[in-house]
């Protein structure tokens, strides 16, 4: 009994004695470490077209094309002041470019969309990038909405498209969402409505369809 | 017939023995204490004193003590076994023999004859007087003489010293002078040996811590000379 | 542990002895008997002694060894689970800033990137040269992916080692994506994988950064760090083992202020066994080994008190057996010297016939009672160990030849004699006489003829055997024979002898050193084996 007793202590010192045992480098789980990496994506935004494609797992890939200057569009950036000139951080000090200007050498809005509907460009589509928008004729068109209520600085857009829109897959009409946004809005929080033949989706920002 | 004087305390072992010793033809003469007994040692002048060693007032050992002082009257001690302790102070005291009590008749007479008995007479063609060193031993006179001085030996330590002259240089265990000396069975008191070989010692030695005359062999006994 | 008991050991003979002439005091002079009174039955006093040679006996599971495992056995958890969870912390510590080193490091140079989307394979490739090149702590590999594309800073495109888990992680899709990290061993080999996700901002710094779809990878060998980590394992073990070591000392120390005590009740208890009934053990503190301490000193004086008790009494019952025979003794000498006289008579035809037959009935009653208050006294002696023994170097031969020649026991029918000569032997001859005697004597009473007797020297002792021809000793009276007035027939009343002889005998070998069997041969009668130490 007694010597039972000395071997199960024995025992119970030597399993405390174990986490010496577990020496070494030990697998780990997979551990989140701060942020991630912000890098800088040529060409630089004034030129650029942000269009939103599929990677291989159906993720959501943005691509960024050369556009050129932008076309004015006198109905973006309501209240900002005349001729005001910012930074631009890209560029770093001395590089300061109007606002207005900026919103003015807008490539044209539709013809981003129908970029998109276009599909993946060559190099695209050899780096495994699809689309899951339906190809066919029609040129969807991006017309801001009146907003009404919610928080002031609200935008509003609504996106008509030639295609029926209600079946999407949401990896489709998140392209369609952020493409739509990233086009017209600088800061991209403006709600998408998607309006096809077959009805409209629900007002959606870029964010909201990840 | 010797005459026998007998000193004991208790009336019925008095009377016992002189009754025994007296039927065997010994004259007796009895005394219950050591006082009575030494005054009667006078007038009776007897040929042996049978004395009881555990005496009221003066003892068994301080009668021996006086009668050695004046004389060499043969002194039998009676003795209850394991009075061990008085047994050797009588004999330092020059008691020649001890008896154990209780004993029968026939032991105490045959203890008495023993003492009494002489050395036999030395052969023919052998002088009467022997000389060993500054002793002179006379064999028929029954004498020992040291210097020409004649020495007073009680009668066990004269037979001893015959004995052991008789055949000088020759080992005598304390067994066989028990058997010869003293008429004891083998197995008997070797400390009567010792204490006669002591008192002896002590009249014949010059030094009697380095004897000559009386050497003893450890483990074996005791032998005369050489000298 | 924290008491230590002070106990000593101390009988009062020691005590008296250390004492010497001062005034006894201290508690264990309480009780207070003679220092002699412990020691009335023994009679050698040289060997009772404490035996201090004797020493602690090394048990391999006694207490000494228990109580030192049991220490070390704590010192190595001690010494284990503090190394344990230092060499955690450490180990942690260490991948921690690795980790979080390579990890910021990685975020940073891949945030120096400047891309196109889709990338271009070829800047991508010269980029994850240039983020390789740069790892931190030191330099690892890097992959790209992007879509299908798959950029690297090796031979191959892919790492075996970035788990899907991580994959998955990094192309999450979710609001804020995170770089994460995963420790992977393969082969043996610990690796950090970690993924930074590249996002960008689509227009403006101001806008939510978007994923850009392109996800760096580095793949980082932790073999250094493995090597660090296992230096601090050995540190630990080598530390471990000295400390354990040093250990030990406290463990024996411990070991001992516990069994001290222990060592010192068992020598008490030892002491106890032989005899010294005084001995008492100093108990101080109040721990349970004081206790026991205590416990034993209270009975041990309560064993002390009724065995002096029964040693009174028993001295009492002997001293009045000794007191009667002396008693019977005086009136017996004078019976006894005049059973002669009473004989002569008897046989003399002078009395008339009756009186005769009473008168020799009354001589020899008296003559066997004068034997029987004899061989009391004898006993009696040898009880009170006052029998004294008075040695002389003899030969043995001689010493039994003349026993049987004394007894006329020389008729070589009745009595063989085997007796090798030159025997010497230191001898008390009036006991040795007696030995012989009794057991020849017994021998024939109760054997049959004839009887041998040998003498021979065995190994140190010379053997004196005593056999005969008759039925032998039934074996229930075997162990009784040298018992006092034993009877083997109840019976028979009355034997020849006084019933005291085999007794006597007994005590007179044992009063020679030596021993006396009595055994039955297998060829039939009885042997008395005596053999006393040359």
């Amino acid at each position: 009994m007694t010597r039972r007793r000395a071997a199960v202590a024995a025992a119970a010192a030597l399993a405390g004695l174990l986490p010496l045992a577990a020496c070494g480098i030990q697998e780990s789980d997979v551990v989140e470490a701060g942020g991630a990496a912000t890098v800088v994506v040529s060409p630089i935004p004034e030129t650029r077209t942000v269009l939103f494609f599929l990677g291989p797992q159906g993720r959501s890939v943005p691509v960024v094309r050369e556009s050129g200057p932008r076309i004015p569009d006198p109905t973006s950036l309501p209240g900002h002041a005349e001729d005001e000139r910012v930074p631009l951080d890209e560029f770093g000090p001395g590089y300061e470019i109007d606002e207005k200007a900026l919103a003015r050498a807008r490539a044209a809005d539709d013809k981003v969309i129908a970029a998109l509907l276009a599909g993946p460009n060559e190099a695209e589509a050899a780096a495994g990038l699809t689309t899951a928008l339906p190809h066919g004729p029609g040129i969807p068109h991006i017309q801001e909405e009146k907003v009404t209520g919610g928080p002031q600085g609200r935008r509003l857009l609504r996106l008509r498209t030639p295609f029926k829109v209600t079946d999407l897959p949401p990896g489709a009409v998140r392209q369609l969402v952020c493409t739509t946004v990233y086009a017209r809005d600088r800061l991209g929080l403006a709600e998408v409505t998607v309006t096809g033949p077959d009805g409209s989706l629900t007002p959606t920002t870029c964010a909201d369809t990840l | 017939m010797p005459r026998v004087l007998l000193i004991e305390d208790d009336p019925s072992v008095r009377e016992g023995v002189e009754l025994g010793l007296r039927r065997r033809g010994h004259e007796v003469r009895t005394a219950a204490t050591g006082e009575a007994g030494l005054a009667a040692l006078g007038e009776f002048r007897p040929d042996l004193l049978l004395l009881d060693l555990m005496l009221p007032g003066m003892n068994g050992v301080q009668v021996c003590h006086r009668v050695r002082e004046s004389s060499q009257l043969p002194i039998i001690m009676l003795t209850a076994r394991g009075d061990d302790f008085d047994v050797v102070i009588g004999l330092e005291a020059g008691a020649d023999d001890y008896i154990v009590k209780p004993a029968r008749t026939e032991v105490i007479e045959a203890r008495i004859r023993a003492v009494l008995r002489r050395i036999e007479e030395p052969g023919a063609g052998r002088p009467s007087v022997e000389f060993h060193g500054e002793l002179a031993v006379d064999r028929a006179g029954l004498t020992v003489a040291k210097s020409g001085e004649r020495l007073g030996l009680a009668p066990s330590e004269l037979k001893l010293l015959l004995h052991l002259t008789a055949a000088p240089e020759q080992v005598f265990s304390r067994q066989q002078l028990l058997e010869h000396v003293w008429e004891h069975s083998y197995h008997g008191d070797a400390r009567l040996v010792d204490a006669c070989v002591r008192r002896l010692r002590n009249k014949i030695e010059d030094t009697p811590g380095e004897p000559r005359y009386i050497q003893t062999l450890r483990g074996f006994g005791y032998r005369f000379g050489p000298l | 542990m924290k008491t230590r008991v002070k106990t000593r050991v101390k009988t009062r003979a020691e005590a008296g002895a250390e004492a010497g002439a001062e005034t006894r005091t201290g508690p264990e002079r309480e009780a207070g008997h003679a220092p002699a009174a412990g020691h009335g039955p023994e009679p050698e006093p040289a060997p009772r002694r404490r035996r201090r040679a004797r020493g602690p006996r090394r048990r391999p599971f006694g207490l000494r060894t228990r109580l030192v495992l049991a220490f070390l056995l704590v010192a190595a958890v001690g010494c284990g689970t503090t190394a344990a969870l230092t060499y955690r912390a450490a180990r942690n510590a260490i991948l921690e800033q690795t980790q979080d080193t390579a990890v910021s490091a990685f975020r940073e140079q891949v945030e120096n990137m400047r891309t196109s989307l889709p990338p271009e394979a070829e800047t991508l490739k010269s980029h994850v040269l240039l983020i390789a090149r740069q790892g931190k702590p030191r330099p690892w590999r890097v992959y790209a992916e992007y879509g299908t594309l798959r950029v690297s800073s090796t031979d191959r495109p892919t790492s075996s080692v970035i788990t899907p888990e991580l994959r998955a992680r990094a192309n999450a899709s979710v609001a804020t994506p995170h770089g994460s990290f995963q420790r992977v061993v393969k082969n043996g080999t610990p690796y950090l994988t970690m993924a930074v996700p590249a996002l960008f901002h689509a227009f403006a710094k101001e806008d939510a950064a978007q994923h850009t779809g392109l996800v760096y990878y580095a793949v980082l060998e932790l073999d250094e760090e493995e090597a660090n980590i296992e230096a601090m394992v050995a540190a630990a073990r080598d530390g471990a083992l000295p400390a354990l070591a040093v250990a030990l000392i406290p463990a024996l120390l411990a070991a001992r202020g516990v069994l001290r005590p222990v060592r010192e009740l068992r020598l008490a208890a030892h002491n106890m066994g032989r005899g010294r009934l005084d001995t008492r053990i100093q108990a101080k503190g109040s721990d349970e080994l004081s206790d026991l301490a205590r416990t034993f000193n209270e009975s041990a004086a309560a064993l002390e008190r009724s065995v002096a008790e029964l040693r009174r009494a028993e001295a009492r019952a002997r001293r009045f057996a000794s007191d009667v025979s002396h008693e019977l003794r005086t009136p017996l000498a004078g019976m006894l010297a005049v059973t002669e006289v009473l004989d002569e008579d008897a046989d003399s035809g002078t009395l008339d016939s009756d009186t005769a037959r009473a008168v020799r009935l009354i001589s020899a009653e008296t003559g066997r009672l004068a034997v029987l208050v004899e061989d009391l006294m004898e006993i009696s002696r040898f009880d009170a160990r006052a029998a004294e023994l008075h040695t002389d170097e003899v030969d043995a031969a001689d010493c039994v030849r003349k026993t049987l020649q004394n007894r006329h026991w020389t008729d070589p029918a009745a009595v063989v004699q085997d007796l090798v000569p030159g025997i010497r032997a230191r001898l008390d001859p009036r006991r040795f006489d007696v030995v012989v005697a009794n057991l020849v004597g017994n021998a024939l009473r109760h054997g049959g003829a004839p009887v041998t007797v040998r003498v021979y020297e065995a190994e140190d002792h010379f053997v004196t055997e005593v056999s005969d021809r008759g039925p032998g000793i039934h074996p229930d009276v075997l162990p009784h024979v040298f018992d006092r007035f034993y009877k083997a027939d109840p019976a028979r009343t009355r034997s020849a002898g006084s019933g005291l002889g085999l007794a006597i005998t007994l005590e007179n070998v044992r009063l020679h050193g030596g021993t006396v069997e009595a055994a039955n041969d297998p060829g039939g009668g009885a042997v008395f084996t005596v053999r006393i130490p040359l």
